[in-house]
């Protein structure tokens, strides 16, 4: 954030906080809307003040830049956020959420009414093949398929009352990433990055790394119908190793820098001749800036992705020692320098090119194995995190996109659940420590303090310190939220 | 059937209200009514209310005919009209009384849609397919989609006109998105015109403008021998102009007289008046 006007961030704040009101009708609603679409919009370049220009006429068309860091709503209790998302969706009675009577009456029927809607024919209660222990000052209990998250029990608040509406992988990833399983609508990290903006200029604001692309694919991270700014970008996707993950045209395949540059200063001296003869305009000079900056992300974000100078020892934190947590390990590892680089909303899939976390059969081996790849890579990021303070000011976010029943499929699988599961945050303003809400006496339905999607998303704007209510986005005569017109606070869960 | 019968009826100007009103957004970047899929109550106002009525006349007494009105609309002295006023004062005054141009005192500087951007460097280079008709993708019907298994199949790499791509949903062609073609699943009367810095490096490194760019440099180096000529005749097929002195002597300069690597300095000159502003935006 540039410190050298406050004043203009100070007119730009209130222009934002009047743009995101909801009053219907109000006219700088439609201002600020015509600005995003004709605007230069780099990776941060340029004061969000400037947004004022255009409306006092001639301001020798400065150029605004909608990606400068913004002043929230609310004061935010986490800078950043990121997702660790688990596809295909982990069995919470089989990791955060032991049932003991799903022990005790194991083989027998569902003493309760199953949902109306299934997605397959259901078995009788299947008890978990692993046990539970609990752990640190809190004695929250967790099973035997995270030892090394577990150690970090302290700093998490358990969410056990997660729910969602859709049973199948395709819609429940769309309902949790975009609050819509029926729509084409922004991913959750689209609007933080419309409400905030960035913090660094030469990364994208939002990244998600090797995510997949099944099952609304692009459609998770896109913005839908908020400006392109606010677009996800991928790095790979879960088809390759991350290794191999890298950004779009981030490389040429034939100039190095020196040649590019001796290129970029032809194209730039062509562009400004050009605003010379057709009159300067926000967009002709954005799109100045806009080579500048891709020029250097061109250097920036391999470097990012870099690991060589990181410790032998971080390493290792991460597994990237180890053949079965390296590809996730370094997932997370990259995701921990793009966090400290400033980058607002970072996600790491794990997935294979299968539904990884899918065990309709075969729950042992399945969640035993996925569980492994992911759950040193996870406890070294939290280390790290607080290692390096920034734990504190990142909102970590853990889970899939529903959990599984605890009834059996066929003789040893689970199937979909969207109506009651786990996920946990960490850090950025959460209590630590703490389950939230609670399933069941089986971990069939979400029964204590019930939490939605919407109140999932509500809780990480404001976590963000973005009011879900004043959030919004006019497009095609209304006004349009992440939570829709839903969504609740889970105010007992804020530190 | 009633409704459509209503919908086409000349005796109100509903339609072609309506429509007139996106055929003229299309040639001058917004429309006569700037919410072009709102004409309601929340709706803008229209900056030339009789100009929509008389055109919506005229649309229906040519018969519905788009093509006439294209006609009448680019032949217009509106649409002719340069896009700065010659004096800077003049500007100055102008962008003061009317700052977003609604009463079009010039014409509108506005940047080519993501499909005119690729067809424009394919037909420069001369590497368009002009085939009518057919189909363009060798898929098979389930590998549009993804499955869960995040494999691949899509390929954009056609050298067939931009509306003969196919528009899949889930994995929509890159080089569109990122120049802010809309989201197919909705109707969208008006596209953003964003500039990103990710646009930036699309044409900067993808394939298809590299390509191109070399298609382009082939050709013109087999037609022209002289530095000079190749230049001049690049900047009519880019721009429709030629070069002006100061551009030639820069571009002669560029060229020099050196190869770099595979790729020759022509290509990159040629590749560079691809990603200029020139290229993508009409004045």
């Amino acid at each position: 954030m540039r410190n050298d006007d406050q004043t203009a961030l100070h007119r730009a704040t209130e222009q934002s906080r009047a743009a995101m009101s909801p009053a219907s009708g109000n006219p700088s609603l439609a201002t600020r809307r015509r600005m995003l679409k004709s605007t230069a919009i780099g990776f941060g370049q340029l004061a969000f003040a400037s947004m004022l220009a255009k409306e006092s006429a001639a301001d020798n068309f400065a150029v605004a830049d909608p990606l400068a860091a913004k002043v929230p709503h609310l004061p935010a209790r986490a800078k950043r956020v990121v997702f660790l998302f688990m596809k295909g969706g982990p069995s919470h009675v089989d990791t955060f959420d032991p049932k003991p009577l799903l022990d005790r009456d194991h083989g027998k029927p569902l003493p309760f009414d199953l949902p109306r809607v299934l997605f397959a024919p259901q078995g009788n209660l299947l008890r978990s093949p692993w046990k539970f222990k609990q752990y640190g000052q809190s004695g929250l209990p967790v099973s035997e398929l995270f030892p090394h998250v577990a150690q970090h029990v302290d700093d998490l608040c358990i969410l056990r009352s997660v729910h969602g509406t859709n049973p199948a992988h395709g819609g429940a990833l769309l309902k949790l990433h975009t609050g819509s399983d029926q729509f084409v609508r922004p991913s959750m990290g689209s609007w933080v990055i419309y409400g905030l903006g960035t913090e660094n200029e030469n990364l994208p604001a939002f990244v998600t790394i090797c995510p997949t692309l099944a099952h609304g694919g692009v459609n998770n991270w896109g913005a839908a119908f908020l400006p392109a700014h606010c677009q996800g970008t991928p790095i790979g996707n879960a088809s390759l190793p991350s290794e191999k993950a890298m950004v779009k045209h981030i490389r040429n395949r034939r100039l190095d820098l020196t040649e590019q540059r001796r290129q970029l200063d032809l194209i730039a001296s062509m562009n400004r001749d050009h605003i010379e003869a057709v009159g300067s305009s926000q967009a002709l000079e954005g799109r100045l800036n806009a080579f500048e900056l891709a020029f250097r992300m061109q250097t920036a974000m391999p470097e990012v992705q870099d690991l060589s100078d990181e410790t032998a020892m971080t390493q290792r934190m991460y597994g990237m020692d180890d053949a079965v947590t390296a590809d996730f390990g370094r997932q997370c590892l990259m995701a921990r320098r793009f966090l400290e680089r400033g980058v607002r909303f970072v996600q790491v899939t794990h997935s294979d090119s299968e539904v990884q976390w899918d065990q309709h059969g075969n729950l042992y081996q399945g969640h035993a194995k996925n569980a492994a790849e992911v759950d040193k890579p996870i406890a070294g990021f939290l280390q790290d995190l607080k290692d390096r303070g920034l734990l504190e000011d990142t909102l970590v976010l853990w889970g899939g996109e529903f959990g599984r029943t605890p009834t059996a499929q066929g003789t040893n699988g689970r199937d979909h659940n969207p109506h009651g599961f786990t996920m946990w945050m960490a850090g950025g303003g959460v209590r630590p420590g703490m389950a939230y809400g609670a399933t069941d006496d089986y971990g069939y339905y979400a029964a204590e303090n019930k939490m939605h999607v919407h109140d999932l998303h509500a809780t990480l704007l404001h976590l963000m310190g973005l009011d879900h209510e004043r959030l919004t986005y006019r497009f095609a005569g209304r006004d349009f939220r992440l939570t829709d017109v839903a969504g609740r606070v889970a105010t007992d869960i804020l530190a | 059937m009633q409704f459509a019968q209503w919908l086409a009826d000349t005796s109100h100007p509903l339609t072609a209200r309506v429509y007139i009103n996106r055929v003229w957004g299309w040639h001058f970047g917004t429309g006569i009514v700037a919410s072009t899929e709102n004409f309601g109550k929340l709706g803008d106002q229209p900056s030339h209310p009789q100009l929509l009525d008389w055109l919506a006349r005229q649309f229906m007494q040519s018969g519905w005919s788009t093509k006439s009105m294209h006609r009448l609309m680019v032949l217009s002295s509106t649409y002719q009209m340069a896009s700065r006023h010659e004096d800077p004062a003049v500007t100055q005054r102008l962008a003061e009384l009317d700052p977003d141009n609604r009463l079009l005192s010039h014409f509108p500087v506005r940047r080519l849609e993501a499909e005119p951007i690729r067809d424009a460097m394919l037909a420069v280079s001369g590497t368009l397919d002009r085939t009518f008709g057919g189909k363009t993708v060798p898929l098979r019907n389930r590998q549009f989609v993804f499955n869960h298994t995040s494999q691949d199949f899509t390929r954009y790499d056609s050298r067939r006109r931009a509306m003969y791509l196919p528009i899949i949903r889930n994995n929509l062609y890159s080089l569109f998105t990122q120049f802010d073609y809309p989201d197919p699943t909705t109707p969208t009367g008006s596209r953003n015109e964003t500039v990103v810095a990710p646009q930036a490096l699309l044409m900067l490194n993808a394939d298809v403008v590299l390509d191109s760019a070399d298609a382009w440099a082939e050709r013109l180096s087999k037609k022209f021998e002289e530095p000079t000529d190749r230049v001049q005749h690049a900047y009519v097929q880019a721009f429709g102009r030629p070069a002006t002195d100061v551009e030639l002597e820069r571009a002669l300069a560029f060229l020099g007289s050196e190869e770099s690597g595979s790729f020759g300095r022509l290509a990159l000159f040629c590749h560079s008046l691809f990603a200029s502003n020139e290229f993508i935006y009409l004045r």
